[in-house]
């Protein structure tokens, strides 16, 4: 059962947000209940904090009289709960979606000018969110999560070709398939870490070895999947043939 | 004096100007040895290399009777090894040109002379017998005592006047400074001729400071003037891009302001047509014209206010710059740019001319992608995010992709989706970052849209 809050500063939009959304439910038969409509966001905030599991909000941005906005609601918010639905609504259609979306991996991004428009958008994402829960449950892939910085990526493992060691130092490269992430770790982690499927074949690289398209013997290079190359040193050469 | 304990004491004293020379570079350059974390090893075993082999040249010239050639030739020769020896260690050590290493080098090799110069001149008598204990001793303090004070002095003094600065800009003119580099080459000959010229009218010795006082104040003022020069041009400079930034606004508000005229007319016909359906009681029409204007408006006049909103949260003068121009290139090649600034962005830990350099480098990226892509699905958009944020900053370029491409050549030199030349800036792009510890780029291939990041630890 997922939790659905509402934080709108304005109670007549509140009111209908409310009404339309426990219809929706009610009708379609959704997994989710509305737990709080709030005109202050530190009533949602306690009310996440009190109970913190995967939830969907549905936020505006401008609050009036309030001591923060919607943005640094959503960041308080995602420190309870990580893998949540945040979709913002909101009156200005020029506010920065892409840096919402960016640091709270916002699910959507509504506009309230009409009201008809901001409902079907409400519905819209109802369905989404549930199309995703269905999709989670199927299949359950395996992720590398790494940390720069601010952001946290995930990166599916089978789709990783390798990791290399950078200049700088404490510094690692990784080369996926979609990816090319720059982040501080050590390689000796991630050797320990992919013990199955990745193989130190260089002081420099930690190799996918399904991801081996062939092996240059002569040069000692290795070609990926995906066209890459990299080095092999000598002792690794016989381990390196008996795992691919 | 025995070869060995000759040798012994040179490193010494050598160990000892060798520290000043890393301590006078670092101001010189303004910065620390390239990846010095990661070449610790490396470059301790250089600098006791160097120590080492510059101590024994030094004492083999010594006992072979080179310094005795006639007009201190001997000495000259050693010197000028001595300053291709320091170049070679500087170049290992910052990765600079040659040139900079060159000039630096001889630069240092001045005020040590000039300290060496200070020091004699205030010690008792001009010549030692080094081989007599006492008279070993006195030279001793002076050479690793007193001349090491004064190069202290030095090295206070070049850091409050800025001499470093000066240096840099100076490094940094293109015009002919041939000339210049030339007068400072020739310092060790030019002095030395200097000295001889003194003392035979003088017919004293101790003037050889006042020698090096004069030709070191000659190099100030080189790069002094020089270096003022090119601070004046870098100023003109600044100035234009804040005229053009100016002129860009000016016209950006001139846009928006007939937009509005136009609007405000259509807005007065409307209206007039609002009220008699209102009269009319008809509240369909009424409600399907509200929703018409509204959406007009933001069509009409929003885009351009949002701009000018995101823009203005740019403070730093010289991306607004970048972006200003970027956006018209954009404009010109009608491929349409979002730009997304919802914090003031004002100041972050990169220098600002390798930002630039970057983002222009992204931007470039970006453009060469979509440029005349003009009517294919999906439109050739790019867009442009800053976000700083209190730990760190964001800068990402986002645009649609409309071919398979290599995803990891990109980084490779020369390599490009469009031709043979155009690929060089992702190269460069990544060994700028090199030069820092504390930024993380990122590129991703997500939803048919080619992502790229920039983030920067403050």
């Amino acid at each position: 059962m997922l939790p659905i809050y509402i934080c709108e500063d304005d109670a007549m939009i509140l009111a209908a947000q409310k009404k339309f959304l426990e219809k929706q439910i009610m009708m379609e038969g959704y997994d989710m209940q509305i737990a709080l409509c709030s005109r202050h966001p530190q009533e949602i905030i306690a009310a996440v904090a009190a109970d913190p599991k995967r939830g969907i909000y549905f936020l505006d941005v401008e609050l009036k009289d309030e001591p923060m906005d919607g943005f640094t609601l959503g960041q308080q918010i995602r420190k309870f709960d990580t893998r949540g639905f945040l979709i913002y609504v909101t009156s200005f259609p020029d506010l920065a979606f892409e840096t919402f979306r960016y640091h709270l991996e916002t699910l959507d991004y509504i506009v309230k000018g009409n009201s008809e428009k901001m409902l079907t958008g409400m519905h819209k994402n109802l369905a989404i969110i549930t199309e995703r829960m269905c999709k989670e449950q199927g299949k359950q892939k395996e992720y590398f999560t790494v940390r720069v910085l601010d952001i946290v990526k995930h990166v599916p493992v089978d789709e990783i070709m390798f990791f290399e060691t950078s200049v700088r130092t404490h510094r690692i490269e990784l080369h996926a398939k979609n990816d090319c992430i720059d982040f501080i770790g050590s390689m000796q982690e991630l050797q320990e870490q992919f013990r199955e499927h990745f193989l130190r074949v260089h002081r420099s690289y930690l190799v996918n070895v399904n991801k081996i398209q062939e092996l240059d013997l002569k040069h000692r290079e290795i070609l990926m999947d995906n066209g890459e190359k990299c080095l092999f040193s000598k002792n690794m050469k016989g381990e390196l043939l008996s795992r691919i | 004096m025995s070869f060995w304990e000759l040798f012994c004491s040179n490193t010494f004293g050598l160990t000892i100007s060798v520290l000043f020379m890393l301590w006078i570079s670092m101001l010189l350059l303004e910065r620390k040895p390239y990846q010095i974390r990661a070449r610790k090893v490396k470059i301790i075993a250089c600098t006791i290399l160097f120590i080492c082999v510059w101590a024994l040249i030094g004492t083999v010239f010594y006992k072979a009777g080179i310094f005795r050639w006639r007009y201190k030739a001997g000495q000259i020769l050693f010197t000028y090894m001595g300053m291709t020896g320091a170049m070679s260690y500087l170049y290992f050590l910052y990765r600079e040109n040659l040139l900079t290493c060159w000039i630096s080098a001889v630069f240092l090799e001045m005020l040590e002379s000039f300290a060496v110069h200070i020091g004699v001149f205030f010690s008792p008598n001009m010549t030692f017998h080094l081989d007599i204990l006492g008279e070993r001793l006195i030279y001793y303090f002076f050479l690793y005592v007193f001349t090491p004070l004064i190069e202290i002095i030095w090295v206070l003094l070049l850091y409050k006047t800025g001499v470093g600065k000066m240096f840099r800009m100076w490094i940094e003119r293109k015009e002919s400074k041939k000339v210049s580099i030339i007068f400072i080459s020739l310092y060790p000959i030019l002095s030395e001729i200097l000295y001889y010229m003194v003392q035979i009218g003088e017919r004293v010795g101790n003037d050889n400071a006042v020698v090096s006082l004069l030709y070191l104040l000659i190099v100030f003022i080189i790069f002094g003037y020089a270096g003022r020069q090119e601070m004046q041009k870098k100023q003109i400079r600044t100035q234009q891009i804040s005229m053009q930034q100016q002129n860009a606004y000016i016209e950006s508000l001139e846009k928006l302001q007939s937009e509005m005229r136009r609007f405000r007319h259509d807005y007065k016909n409307m209206m007039s047509g609002m009220y008699l359906q209102a009269k009319e009681g008809n509240t369909e029409a009424v409600q399907n014209f509200i929703q018409d204007m509204t959406s007009d408006f933001d069509y009409q006049v929003g885009e351009q206010i949002r701009r000018l909103t995101q823009l203005g949260n740019i403070h730093m003068l010289e991306v607004k710059g970048l972006l200003l121009g970027k956006m018209e290139k954009m404009q010109q090649e009608q491929i349409s740019c979002e730009l997304e600034v919802l914090r003031p962005f004002d100041k972050t830990r990169l220098k600002t001319t390798d930002l630039c350099r970057c983002l222009g480098i992204l931007i470039d990226n970006a453009i060469d992608e979509v440029q005349g892509k003009k009517g294919k699905k999906p439109k050739p958009q790019i867009h442009i995010m800053i976000s700083s944020q209190e730990e760190c900053t964001t800068f990402q370029v986002r645009n649609p992709l409309y071919s398979n491409i290599d995803f990891h050549k990109i980084w490779q030199q020369g390599y490009s989706t469009r031709g043979a030349d155009r690929g060089i800036g992702l190269a460069s792009y990544k060994s700028i970052l090199e030069h820092y510890e504390n930024v993380f780029s990122l590129t991703t291939i997500k939803d048919g849209y080619f992502i790229q990041e920039l983030k920067i630890q403050e």
